[in-house]
């Protein structure tokens, strides 16, 4: 089991400090963005030309944090990517190939370290996300909010909603799916270029995560067929790998 | 012992090996030899079966799989270190994946070219990336030891430094093939010279052998690849005569 854990340790000394880096900007950035929108002091319209202070959602998208959080999805996967390629110079895969584990298990301990990444990244957007509605409640009118002003936020907000859907079963298991399917992909990336080939599932993968961040909570269509493309990219990939394990491997250098 | 037989290899239609047979025997320290192109890196990379190729190449008359690769290492002007992790990161990983790891031999030379142990890999120089590749490939436990114009980018005074340091840490059990253009470095070093030219081995001879014809190394090569040495003066004299009318 050593040999095992080993690997897995492998990929996170080589990427944990820049990611914990990267959830510390994305923590900074939303915070000071958020601060910004509560000191414009939104409005919104009700009737009799009165106002009332705008409801959370508005201050997330006032602040962009869907846009904060989509950015620091691309570069957690672009330095997910690139920890097991050999873009940056050097065949690590002349390594892997002759480590006591298959490459192809070192790949599947680096996807499963990959979905922890991705689960920490989840993990902190949203308790960002409940940290900005505590402040808002802290700092807005007690006339103008109530205990389910956070609960309504959301399920009206696209983005919120696909953040934590509540009771939405169909969109925590596409949470899970998505999850499932960045990483599995993101480690495949390496395998694919140090075997002289174009992982492209990846970003297919991604493009499709991050289009569907922030789909209404109504939308099961998109949601369902985003999850069904998903799992074909996912299940394609794992097929891949596993053909190349019970071909023992060997490089298809050739292409390079 | 390594035995390589009938070994061809070809990218599309270019062939890059042709038919080479070859056996290294425990302890000998072999020079591959042979000008750009030769087939010197692609016979590497099939013997650690990195590439699909026609022929065998066995070890002590098992093929080569997963479950004796850790018998060879290898060391590369490409590296196969991690660039992220430190030397001591790389220590603390092939531990575990290599039973036989020197731990002593690892301090030692690391010590002996001053290399810090905790930089991330990548961040060092070319010079002290080589070394920690071979390092590590001397620190396997490997019984073959394959190197691949490990090197390049070296200083002479470092090449020799390793040169000498190899020949004093080496067991009589350690064999290494040693893929180089520095003929004349490393020829008090080797014991075995082979050459390849074209795909093919074209010349096979122990050091012993050419001391006892009185022939060095390079005289040898020049031999072998009927080295023309008039060539250089006929070509500028048709320059120069060309340049004066």
């Amino acid at each position: 089991m050593n040999k095992h854990l080993s690997v897995l340790g492998l990929w996170a000394r080589q990427t944990m400090g820049k990611i914990l880096a990267l959830l510390a900007v994305m923590a900074a950035a939303e915070t000071a963005l958020f601060a910004w929108a509560l000191s414009q002091g939104l409005t919104r319209d009700i009737m009799d030309n009165q106002t009332c202070p705008a409801p959370v959602e508005d201050l997330f998208d006032f602040a962009k944090i869907d846009w904060v959080y989509r950015i620091a999805v691309i570069l957690l996967f672009v330095l997910l990517i690139l920890s097991g390629t050999e873009l940056k110079g050097g065949r690590l895969g002349y390594t892997l190939r002759r480590l006591r584990i298959s490459e192809e298990a070192a790949v599947l301990w680096q996807s499963g370290y990959h979905m922890v990444c991705l689960a920490l990244l989840w993990a902190v957007q949203a308790a960002l996300a409940l940290g900005f509605c505590l402040w808002y409640a802290g700092t807005t009118d007690p006339a103008y909010i109530s205990d389910q002003s956070a609960f309504l936020a959301f399920y009206r907000s696209g983005f919120l909603h696909g953040l934590l859907p509540l009771a939405n079963v169909l969109r925590w298991g596409y949470i899970m799916i998505s999850g499932v399917a960045l990483g599995i992909t993101s480690a495949m990336f390496g395998y694919h270029q140090r075997h002289g080939r174009k992982g492209i599932a990846g970003f297919v993968a991604l493009a499709l995560t991050l289009w569907t961040y922030a789909v209404p909570a109504g939308e099961l269509g998109i949601i369902g067929s985003t999850s069904v493309m998903l799992a074909v990219v996912t299940i394609w990939q794992l097929f891949t790998l596993w053909m190349a394990w019970k071909g023992g491997g060997i490089d298809e250098e050739d292409g390079k | 012992m390594i035995e390589i037989k009938n070994l061809s290899k070809s990218y599309g239609k270019k062939d890059a090996l042709l038919d080479v047979n070859l056996t290294l025997s425990q302890g000998e320290i072999v020079g591959l030899f042979g000008e750009n192109g030769a087939g010197k890196t692609t016979l590497l990379k099939c013997v650690l079966g990195y590439l699909r190729h026609q022929g065998t190449v066995t070890l002590d008359g098992e093929p080569i799989t997963r479950s004796n690769i850790q018998r060879l290492s290898f060391a590369t002007c490409e590296h196969s270190f991690f660039p992220a992790l430190s030397p001591a990161g790389h220590r603390d990983f092939y531990r575990m994946h290599f039973p036989r790891w020197r731990e002593k031999r690892f301090q030692g030379l690391m010590d002996f070219f001053e290399l810090p142990m905790d930089r991330p890999a990548g961040k060092l120089s070319t010079g002290q990336k080589n070394q920690l590749e071979v390092i590590l490939a001397l620190c396997q436990g490997a019984d073959y030891i394959l190197m691949d114009e490990p090197f390049a980018g070296n200083d002479v005074f470092n090449r020799e430094d390793f040169y000498k340091v190899l020949l004093g840490i080496l067991e009589p059990t350690e064999t290494v093939l040693l893929s180089t253009h520095l003929l004349e470095e490393v020829e008090h070093f080797i014991g075995r010279a082979v050459l390849l030219r074209q795909g093919r081995v074209v010349g096979d001879v122990t050091t012993e052998e050419l001391e006892d014809s009185g022939r060095t190394l390079m005289d040898y090569v020049k031999e072998t690849y009927r080295y023309r040495s008039d060539r250089v003066r006929k070509a500028l004299s048709e320059l120069t005569g060309e340049e004066e009318r």
